[in-house]
């Protein structure tokens, strides 16, 4: 483990990630946020102009003293995770020095809910009141911490595209990571040109759908990238059903893996309907949304807005999205149910949803099912399969360990949300929307309430649950391993054949 | 015409003996001693060496047109030789073992490099041993005339329809002819006063899949359809055939003993079943359902360990068992302990090569039964006796049935008044001793 490479690199990242503060400045202008500086600046204009060259600062002496060399696995691993952590940090502190927020740990809070695209919120309702800029800001974060902001740097610093692969792997979503192109630099770049294009494709289609310009470009930035951050306190329900209709699509597109966008912009539509996965993943969608519509009908006015309802909230949970247009959790037990349980499987590998990932999920199930076989007759060899494809056991071994793994982090963590005086529905429901980065859980934490209802301590917990949820606990957790801090001996194996 | 041929081995062997018997010149070629000796008896021109090597390849002085095939154990060496066969104009086949760089038994896919056709025993051999457990009173199966005509063994049955009858008395399928039985180890040739008994084994040419359903409910007394089947060794050729049976909806066991084996089958069969254990254990066996199976096949490296292991399967009362044997001379022998066919990959290759070469030997021979029974494949040319006249007036010997006539593309099962014409391709049953009298005809 060398501490220099990954300071080094962290400061490259760091100073990279400082120019996104210069984009909040536009919207600080044009709505000409007060108060004034010298009379005539907007205070949030010179708010981010400050960040922006404190953080491109702080990176430049960590890039030079660190060391810009290759990296090792390990050494990748704790990059990601600290960059996460920090970028976090750095983040919080336009919530605060606005004034929006006052304690470290919520400003902390809503950077973390907003890089890992959780969307759950400590603002102060109604969100309407909130300056412009800011707000602009922590949908932006959303969008950069949909795709990565790993895999941001990846595709820009081409220094880091050696050890590229290790990075984007402790970063992305899923198991593993599909090379789009032999270069991983060139794989970064296409991931995040396909998101950037879908993120317009639907900020004209919202436009066209009668949303102001910055209504649009937010929730573009929070739909994509299944943020579900929205500027109303309402959420989605403060828009009409086209609009609705237009999220559930794009919404659906973040929740889908990457990969498959490139196949299918290349043309190849027979593959993307071949992946078992994605077929899973629409079956799975599908499916609930026509047991809830059924449960609903009736309730609302006319069948079709139960089912626009439905769809919407499955959508928007299975995504790890979160915005809602409903009370959702008003609805029927077993509505809820499902609405738990899609949180808990997530969206698809590769893509910017969040959960433990339709594919996980699907080979920890064939994976049980074999045992059962191999229970019956234990000389028959049975080999897990999808989609014609034979699944390595060390493949199995890591999804079962991840698993597992999950389970462990949602129990400890719902022990301690009840520890810190939430009541069960509400710790459990919570601790799973933390981990799945969904944003909205069930009970006390359901759409109606804002996470201030949290105990500081519990909302520090969430945060930190967040960030383990996004980079899928491994990575997260490894940070926390003392043998990573430990001094290695160099030369050991000599000393010892001396 | 010149034919060179590289390995002596068993497919070579037989190759030689195949081709010799015309006017051509046989040269093989084999590194061991042992095997050369044995080629010797052959009356072939045998050279002892490495078929790759260029000094010995030039020595061969090998010419335009001349045959060229490569049939030893090394795949790169026919490869290789095949290709520096094929720069001094030869017509070239090999024979590539394993699955490493072939998926169908007879390709041309190395043609561009000099390779005319590649020939995979394991893959020849697991197809004909899935065909032969699907059909489900055959027990041998040959495509002959360019796959146009199978011809197909049946043992007659107790009760079954064609038991204890006179063969003008039976109405056989229009495309369907009888060639030959085999009774206690001897072949007849049938005439309309022969009676059919219980244990005969009927050799029959048949045309289309029409005329094979008709014929097989002629025969048939056993259950139509074969449903379980357990196959011992996940070889290269057990595995092909349980590919081929579950392609076709038919569950299939496949019992291996080594872990690593059985967890490469799992992965290529996606719908058999594969047990790791040792099929010596009784236990395994009959708790593994081979009480219950409808055919049996042993296809592990050890050719007698697939014997013995075919033998337990008869006397658990499997109605069709067959073993993969290597050795040809044990073939007839197996045969006779009551495993229904030794099926040997080194036949099924050079039968497949001499296919291919068809034009080589415009009389071709394809030893059938232990070696005693021959069909020939001939052509009728302007030259030979026989061309316009009818069959019943060929004096034929009583030892020799003319099969199957293919003329213009289209087969004709021959009866008393069909004329033979010029370019016509016949396929006759001969016995071994007849062969000669019958390529004076021709």
């Amino acid at each position: 483990m060398r501490w220099k490479v990954v300071l080094g690199n962290l400061g490259s990242i760091l100073k990279l990630f400082g120019y996104s503060f210069y984009v909040p400045i536009i919207p600080a202008l044009y709505y000409f946020e007060g108060p004034y500086a010298f009379g005539f600046l907007p205070f949030n204009a010179l708010l981010f102009l400050f960040m922006a060259n404190l953080t491109i600062n702080i990176g430049y002496p960590m890039e030079i003293f660190g060391k810009a060399e290759d990296f090792h696995h390990d050494e990748a691993v704790v990059l990601v995770g600290s960059t996460w952590l920090l970028l976090a940090l750095i983040s919080s502190m336009p919530f605060l020095l606005s004034g929006m927020l006052s304690s470290p740990i919520d400003g902390f809070f809503e950077a973390m809910s907003g890089m890992t695209t959780t969307g759950a919120t400590v603002l102060p309702y109604p969100l309407e009141q909130h300056p412009k800029s800011v707000m602009m800001w922590r949908a932006l974060l959303q969008w950069m911490g949909g795709m990565g902001v790993i895999v941001l740097s990846v595709a820009i610093l081409s220094k880091l595209s050696k050890g590229g692969l290790s990075l984007l792997e402790a970063e992305a979503p899923g198991p593993s990571i599909t090379r789009l192109k032999p270069k991983i630099m060139e794989t970064a770049k296409i991931l995040w040109y396909i998101y950037g294009l879908l993120t317009l494709c639907q900020i004209i289609l919202l436009l066209g759908a009668g949303l102001s310009l910055y209504d649009g470009v937010y929730h573009s930035l929070t739909t994509m990238s299944t943020g579900g951050f929205s500027n109303y306190t309402g959420s989605i329900g403060h828009f009409g059903s086209p609009v609705q209709w237009i999220i559930i699509f794009f919404m659906l597109m973040g929740g889908i893996n990457f990969s498959l966008h490139y196949q299918a912009f290349k043309g190849d539509i027979k593959r993307v309907f071949a992946n078992v996965e994605f077929r899973v993943f629409i079956a799975l969608l599908l499916g609930s949304t026509a047991v809830i519509t059924y449960i609903l009908i009736g309730t609302d006015a006319v069948p079709i807005d139960s089912l626009r309802n439905a769809m919407f909230q499955v959508v928007s949970l299975s995504t790890s999205t979160g915005y809602t247009t409903t009370n959702y959790d008003a609805w029927p037990e077993m509505a809820r149910i499902i609405l738990l349980f899609l949180m808990v499987i997530g969206a698809t590998a590769g893509s910017t949803g969040g959960g433990m990932k339709v594919l996980r999920i699907y080979l920890v199930f064939k994976n049980v099912l074999r045992s059962f076989k191999e229970f019956v007759n234990p000389r028959r060899v049975v080999v897990v399969r999808m989609g014609g494809r034979v699944i390595e056991e060390s493949t199995l071994d890591i999804i079962t360990k991840f698993f597992m793994a999950y389970m462990l982090i949602f129990v400890i963590g719902s022990l301690l949300l009840v520890a810190a005086g939430m009541d069960l529905m509400t710790s459990i429901s919570g601790v799973i929307s933390a981990l799945s980065n969904v944003g909205p859980a069930l009970a006390g934490l359901g759409p109606e309430y804002n996470f201030r209802v949290v105990p500081p301590a519990g909302r520090f917990l969430l945060s930190i649950l967040m960030w383990i949820g996004r980079l899928e606990i491994f990575t997260a957790v490894v940070l926390f391993n003392p043998q990573l801090y430990k001094r290695k001996r160099i030369g050991s194996i000599f000393r010892f054949k001396k | 015409m010149k034919v060179i041929i590289i390995g002596a081995g068993e497919v070579g062997y037989e190759l030689a003996e195949c081709i010799r018997r015309k006017d051509h010149d046989v040269i093989i070629v084999d590194r061991s001693e042992r095997a050369c000796k044995r080629a010797r008896s052959l009356d072939v021109k045998v050279v002892k060496g490495n078929g790759a090597r260029p000094e010995l390849l030039n020595s061969l002085d090998i010419e335009e047109g001349n045959y060229f095939f490569a049939v030893t154990d090394d795949n790169e060496a026919n490869l290789v030789s095949c290709a520096v066969a094929k720069a001094a104009g030869c017509r070239t086949i090999a024979r590539i073992n394993g699955l490493e760089y072939i998926s169908k038994p007879i390709s041309r896919r190395f043609s561009k490099i000099g390779v005319d056709y590649v020939v995979s025993p394991e893959l020849l051999i697991a197809q004909k041993i899935s065909d032969i457990i699907v059909m489900p009173s055959a027990i041998d199966t040959n495509l002959s005339m360019g796959g146009k005509i199978n011809v197909l063994e049946f043992k007659v049955l107790q009760k079954s329809k064609v038991e204890g009858r006179k063969i003008k008395d039976i109405e056989l399928p229009n495309q369907v002819n009888l060639g030959a039985i085999i009774r206690d180890n001897d072949v007849l040739v049938p005439h309309g006063d022969t009676v059919i008994q219980e244990g005969d084994t009927l050799i029959v040419m048949s045309q289309g899949k029409k005329a094979r359903r008709q014929m097989l409910r002629l025969m048939g007394t056993r259950r139509s359809k074969i449903h379980r089947v357990m196959i011992i060794g996940a070889t290269d050729i057990g595995i092909n055939v349980a590919k081929l049976l579950e392609k076709r909806g038919i569950d299939v066991k496949l019992v291996e003993n080594s872990p690593s084996r059985a967890r490469r089958a799992a992965e290529i069969l996606k719908d058999s079943e594969v047990i790791e254990g040792d099929a010596r254990e009784k236990r395994i066996l009959i708790e593994e359902g081979i009480l219950r199976v409808d055919a049996f096949a042993a296809s592990t490296a050890s050719e007698e360990f697939n014997v013995l292991v075919c033998l337990l399967a008869k006397i658990y009362g499997v109605e069709k068992t067959i073993a993969v044997v290597r050795e040809l001379g044990l073939k007839s022998l197996i045969e006779t302990v009551g495993i229904d066919l030794a099926a040997s990959p080194q036949l099924v290759t050079s039968r497949a090569m001499l296919r291919i070469a068809r034009e080589l030997n415009p009389l071709k021979a394809i030893s059938f039964h232990g070696g005693d029974l021959y069909i020939l494949e001939t052509a009728v040319t302007d030259k030979s006796r026989v061309v316009g006249k009818k069959l019943e007036d060929i004096s034929l010997s009583d030892s020799c049935i003319i099969g199957a006539i293919l003329r213009k593309g289209r087969t004709i099962i021959p009866r008393g008044t069909t004329r033979l014409l010029e370019g016509d391709q016949v396929m006759i049953f001969v016995m071994k001793e007849e062969i000669d009298n019958v390529e004076e005809l021709f």
